[in-house]
C-alpha cells in the first residue's frame, strides 16, 4: 500500500517535469505528450534563436552578480551574528530574513513603485541589486549555520598567534565553511535564475530575462521550442540540486519552519 | 566582536534601502488618490482601503482567491500527510529518494512548472488521452483555463510547503513514546490517532498556513493556467498596477496582503511557542 | 622580598563579566617568571575567564592586565605575544602539522628558511618533528597536544596559558600526557598559567595553586601547604579528603594557634590548632583529613586514649566499609556527625563490619579549625 501510494506520489510530483522533457523531442510543431518520434530540432532551434541567447544571458549574469552580491553581504552579516555578542540577534535576523515572509508581488511592486519615483530606469544593475534581496534570507541562513558549526576556538587560537580578524577569515574560517559557500551560492543562483514574479514588474524589452521569456511566449504560441528551453533549465536544476545534496545535504532547504 | 556593527551594515543597510523603503513609499501611495502619480494634487485618503470591500470586483477575487487557498490546503493536508507519513517511516533509500522528489520542483522555475501542465491539461494532452483510454469520458475536456487546473498546478507547486513541516513533526516524536505507549498495550490504530497525530498538529498548522499564504500571493501560475478567468488577489493588483495604471488602488490592496500575511505569520509563530510538545525535564532549581 | 621584574604576570584590581553579571572582582594575583600556576575550583568560579582575560579574549571592565611589567590591558589578543593551548588543543583541521606550528610564523611574514628552521626546531622539542605532514585528525590526543604547544613556542611567547590541558582525556592516558606536560613545561622553563577543576592534576605540576570559589581567591600556595594548612573548609575540602566537625569557638589561646570550641550537637568540647585566622562570631569546622584518623575496637583502649591529654577521641557505629585496593574507606556515624576513616587495607581487620561500634582517635593538633 505504501509502495503504491509513493509510486502515485513521485509519478505526481515528476510528471509536469517529465512530459516536458518528452514534449520537447517532438519532431512536430505541435506541443504534445508522448512524442511521435524523436528530434532533437527544437533543441538547436532554441539554442540558435537570438532572443532565447540573450535572454539567457542576460538570466547567467543577473543571476551569477545577485550570488555574488547576497553572499558578500550574507557572510559578512552571518560572521558578524555568530560571532559577535548576541545583542538583538533576534530581531537583526529577523530583519534580514523578512524578504522570506513578504510575497514577491509585494516586493516588485514597491522596487519598480520606487525606481518610477526616482526616475531610473530598468536595467541589469537594477534586476541585480532586487533579486539580492530576496536572495540574502537564504545565503545568510546557509552561512550562518556555517560559521556556526565552526569551533571558534579555532579562530581564537589563530588570533592569538597573531593574526587579525580579517586575517582568521581568510585563512581560517572560510576554508572549513567550503560545503556551506557552495550551497548559499547555488541557492542564491538558482532563485535569481528562476525569479519570475519580480522580474515580472522590472524588466523591459532590454532586460528580458529567461523565465519572462518562456512565460511570454507562452501566452501566444505553444510549440515545442519552449518545451526544449525548459528542458535544458530542468537539468540545470537538477544538476544544482545534486551538487547541493552532496556538499551540504537538503535539510536546510524549504520553507522557513 | 569588535567589529560587529561593520560587518552587519553592509546587509542591513541594503536591506533598508532596497526593500523597506521602497515598502514604506508603497504604503504612501496606498493613501493617495488615482491620479497622484499623473501629477494630480490629491490628499491622503482611506478610499483604496474601502474599494477593497465596497467594490464587488475587488471583493469577488479576495473571495474566489480565500476560497481557492482553501481547497489547495485541503487537498495539500489530504495528500501530504500520508507522504510525509510514509517518508518518515520508510527506509533511508526510498525516504531520500521520495525527499529529493519533494525539494527537486522547488528548484524549477514556476513558469517551466506551468508549462508542464499546460501541456498535460491541453485537448490532445496526457490527461485527457488517459481519461479517454481509461473510458471514462468520450470527448476530450477543457481543463485548460478552469478553476481545476489552477488548483492541482498550486497543490502540485506547494505540496513541499505541506510535506516538509509535517515531516519535520513527525520526525521530532521521541520514538521512545511510541514504544511505551505499545508496552502499555495499545494497539498500533490507537497509537496513530491518540499520539502520531496531536503530536503533529504543529507541522498541520504550519504547513496549512504557508500553503493557504502562498496561495494568496501567487500570480504566475494562475496566470498560466487560469488566464483571465481565474480572478485572484495577485492578478488583480497586477492588472490595477501594470494595465489599468491605478497604482495607489494597486499598492493598497498590496498593503492588505503583507498585512494579512504578517498576521498569519505571527500567529504561526504564537502557534508553535504554544504547541511545544518538547518533553525535556526541567531543570532541578526550576522544579516547584 | 621579590621585585616587580620577578614576575611574569600581575593582574591588578580585576573586574571582569558576561552581560550584566561581574564574574570576577577586583581580582589581584602575581605570577613569579618561569613558575608554573595552576587556577583550580570548581566550574563558575571565574578560572576560565580569567585566562581568557590573560589572553585578551575578554576585557577587563576595571583594572590592569600587566605582564613583563607592560600594560597589556587595552592591547588586542594578536598583538600581546601570549602563548595559549585551548581545551581541545585547537589545531587547525585543514593543514598539516607543519603548517599548523608555522602558522604564526607566516602571519609575520617570515622569511621560508627561518620558518623551517624554527618549525622543526619547535617539534624537536616536543617530539614531534616525524609528523610535520600529518593533519590533526591522524594524530592522538597526546599528540596532538604536543603540537599545539609546539605551535605556541615556536611564537617564543612571554607566557604559556593552557585550558584544562587534560580534561577531555580518559583516565590511563591522562597520567601519560600528564608527565609529559610536566616534562615539557619544565624544559621550557617559561611561566605557566593553567586552569583545571582536577585537583590531582593541580598538584601535580603546579609549582603553586590559586584555589578559587565565586570569583575570588580562597587561598594562594605550593599544593603541600594548601593541603596540610588549608585556609579555609572550602580548601580542606578541594584538595583532600577531610572530615568536618560543626563547632563554636569557646576560648582561643592568647597567640590565637589553640582553640577550644563547643561541638555542636554532641555537648562536648574539643581542642584543635588555627593555622589561619578564625572568624568567632561564625560557624566554624573541627577538621581532621581521613587518612589521619585511627580506630581501635578495643573498649579498654579507648578509655585508656581517652584519659591522654592531646588525644581526640570519638565513639562512632560503623556504617559501611569499602575496599578501594592498597587503602579501605571506613565510614561511621556519631549521632548526626559522619566520619570516615582512611587506612591502608592491611590493617583494616574482617571485625569492622556494619554495626560496629568503633573508638576514632586521633593527635589533637592534626585538627584544623576553619572557617567555612
Amino acid at each position: 500500500m505504501k509502495k503504491l501510494l509513493s509510486v502515485l506520489y513521485v509519478a505526481f510530483m515528476c510528471s509536469p517535469l517529465l512530459i516536458v522533457i518528452g514534449a520537447a523531442f517532438e519532431p512536430q510543431e505541435i506541443l504534445r505528450f508522448p512524442p511521435h518520434g524523436l528530434s532533437m530540432k527544437w533543441f538547436t532551434r532554441v539554442l540558435h534563436d537570438q532572443a532565447f541567447l540573450d535572454a539567457a544571458y542576460n538570466s547567467l549574469i543577473v543571476a551569477s552578480l545577485a550570488m555574488l552580491l547576497s553572499l558578500l553581504l550574507g557572510l559578512l552579516a552571518a560572521y558578524a551574528l555568530a560571532r559577535g555578542d548576541g545583542r538583538s540577534r533576534e530581531t537583526i535576523l529577523g530583519l534580514l530574513l523578512s524578504p522570506l515572509i513578504i510575497p514577491e508581488l509585494v516586493i516588485g511592486l514597491a522596487i519598480l513603485q520606487m525606481l518610477t519615483l526616482m526616475n531610473i530606469a530598468t536595467d541589469l544593475v537594477v534586476l541585480v541589486l532586487a533579486h539580492a534581496v530576496i536572495c540574502l534570507p537564504y545565503t545568510v541562513r546557509l552561512l550562518f549555520n556555517g560559521v556556526s558549526a565552526i569551533n571558534e576556538n579555532l579562530e581564537n587560537a589563530s588570533l592569538v598567534l597573531g593574526a587579525s580578524r580579517a586575517g582568521t577569515i581568510v585563512r581560517v574560517t572560510l576554508p572549513l565553511m567550503k560545503n556551506s559557500i557552495v550551497a548559499a551560492a547555488l541557492f542564491a543562483f538558482l532563485i535569481s535564475f528562476d525569479n519570475t514574479v519580480i522580474s515580472l514588474f522590472l524588466v523591459d524589452s532590454s532586460t528580458m530575462t529567461l523565465p519572462i521569456t518562456i512565460y511570454n511566449y507562452v501566452e501566444f504560441s505553444l510549440d515545442p521550442a519552449i518545451a526544449a528551453l525548459s528542458t535544458i533549465l530542468i537539468l540545470l536544476s537538477c544538476a544544482a540540486v545534486g551538487i547541493i545534496s552532496s556538499v551540504s545535504g537538503l535539510d536546510n532547504v524549504g520553507p522557513r519552519k | 566582536m569588535k567589529q560587529r556593527a561593520l560587518f552587519l551594515s553592509p546587509a542591513l543597510g541594503f536591506i533598508a534601502l532596497a526593500l523597506f523603503v521602497p515598502f514604506a513609499y508603497l504604503l504612501f501611495l496606498s493613501f493617495m488618490g488615482e491620479g497622484y502619480l499623473y501629477g494630480e494634487p490629491t490628499e491622503a485618503t482611506l478610499d483604496n482601503y474601502a474599494e477593497a470591500f465596497r467594490n464587488p470586483v475587488y471583493w469577488e477575487s479576495i473571495v474566489n482567491t480565500f476560497r481557492i487557498g482553501a481547497l489547495v490546503t485541503l487537498a495539500t493536508l489530504v495528500i501530504g500527510f500520508p507522504v510525509a507519513y510514509i517518508i518518515s517511516v520508510s527506509g533511508k533509500t526510498w525516504a531520500a529518494l521520495l525527499t529529493v522528489v519533494t525539494v527537486l520542483p522547488l528548484f524549477v522555475s514556476v513558469v517551466v512548472r506551468g508549462f508542464g501542465w499546460i501541456i498535460v491539461f491541453g485537448r490532445e494532452g496526457p490527461l485527457n488521452s488517459l481519461l479517454r483510454w481509461l473510458g471514462l469520458i468520450d470527448e476530450p475536456m477543457q481543463v485548460l483555463y478552469t478553476e481545476s487546473a489552477v488548483i492541482i498546478g498550486l497543490t502540485h507547486l506547494l505540496l513541499p510547503f505541506m510535506v516538509l513541516p509535517v515531516l519535520a513533526s513527525l520526525r521530532a516524536i521521541d520514538k521512545n513514546i511510541i514504544d511505551a505507549s505499545m508496552v502499555l498495550g495499545s494497539r498500533k490504530w490507537d497509537v496513530f490517532l491518540h499520539i502520531i497525530i496531536p503530536l503533529c498538529a504543529p507541522g498541520f498548522v504550519v504547513g496549512s498556513l504557508l500553503v493557504f499564504l502562498h496561495v494568496l500571493a501567487t500570480f504566475v501560475l494562475p496566470a498560466m493556467l487560469g488566464s483571465i478567468n481565474i480572478k485572484m488577489i495577485a492578478t488583480l493588483i497586477y492588472q490595477q498596477v501594470m494595465i489599468i495604471g491605478n497604482v495607489p488602488a494597486g499598492a493598497a490592496l498590496a498593503v492588505i496582503l503583507f498585512v494579512f500575511t504578517m498576521l498569519v505569520f505571527g500567529l504561526i509563530a504564537a502557534i508553535k511557542a504554544h504547541l511545544n510538545f518538547d518533553a525535556k525535564p526541567l531543570q532541578e532549581n526550576e522544579a516547584a | 622580598m621579590t621585585a616587580p621584574d620577578d614576575y611574569s604576570i600581575e593582574l591588578e584590581e580585576l573586574t571582569l563579566g558576561y552581560g550584566e553579571r561581574d564574574i570576577i572582582t577586583g581580582l589581584n594575583l602575581s605570577v613569579r617568571r618561569g613558575e608554573i600556576l595552576s587556577l583550580l575550583g570548581p566550574s563558575g568560579c571565574g578560572k576560565t575567564t580569567t585566562l581568557h582575560a590573560i589572553a585578551g579574549l575578554i576585557t577587563p571592565r576595571k583594572g590592569k592586565i600587566i605582564i613583563d611589567g607592560i600594560d597589556q590591558t587595552n592591547v588586542p589578543i594578536n598583538k600581546r605575544n601570549v602563548g595559549m593551548v585551548f581545551q581541545g588543543y585547537a589545531l587547525f583541521p585543514h593543514m598539516t602539522v607543519f603548517n599548523n606550528v608555522s602558522y604564526g610564523l607566516r602571519i609575520k611574514s617570515v622569511p621560508k628558511d627561518e620558518i623551517h628552521d624554527r618549525v622543526t626546531r619547535a617539534l624537536k622539542l616536543v617530539g614531534m618533528e616525524k609528523f610535520a605532514h600529518r593533519k590533526p585528525k591522524e594524530l592522538s590526543g597526546g599528540q596532538q597536544q604536543r603540537v599545539a604547544i609546539a605551535r605556541t613556542m615556536v611564537m617564543e611567547p612571554r607566557v604559556l596559558l593552557l585550558d584544562e590541558p587534560l580534561s577531555n582525556l580518559d583516565a590511563k592516558l591522562r597520567q601519560e600526557i600528564r608527565d609529559d606536560l610536566k616534562r615539557i613545561l619544565r624544559e621550557l622553563s617559561i611561566t605557566s598559567v593553567f586552569v583545571t577543576h582536577d585537583q590531582e592534576e593541580a598538584m601535580f605540576l603546579s609549582d603553586r595553586i590559586v584555589l578559587m570559589k565565586d570569583g575570588e581567591i580562597a587561598q594562594m600556595s605550593t599544593p603541600r601547604d594548601i593541603y596540610n594548612h588549608p585556609a579555609n573548609a572550602f580548601a580542606a575540602s578541594f584538595l583532600g579528603n577531610t572530615n568536618f566537625i560543626p563547632a563554636k569557638l569557646l576560648r582561643q589561646s592568647a597567640d590565637g594557634s589553640v582553640c577550644e570550641l563547643n561541638v555542636i550537637g554532641m555537648g562536648r568540647v574539643m581542642k584543635g590548632r588555627a593555622t589561619h585566622s578564625v572568624d568567632a562570631s561564625q560557624s566554624l569546622f573541627l577538621s581532621i583529613k581521613n587518612d589521619r584518623v585511627n580506630y581501635t575496637l578495643d573498649r579498654l583502649t579507648f578509655l585508656e586514649l581517652q584519659g591522654r591529654a592531646g588525644v581526640s577521641t570519638m565513639e562512632c557505629q560503623v556504617v559501611d566499609v569499602h575496599f578501594l585496593g592498597h587503602v579501605s574507606k571506613i565510614e561511621c556515624r556519631a549521632g548526626s556527625q559522619s566520619m570516615t576513616v582512611l587506612r591502608p587495607s592491611a590493617m583494616v581487620s574482617d571485625d569492622v563490619v556494619p554495626g560496629t561500634t568503633i573508638y576514632l582517635y586521633w593527635p589533637e593538633e592534626e585538627s584544623l579549625v576553619l572557617s567555612a
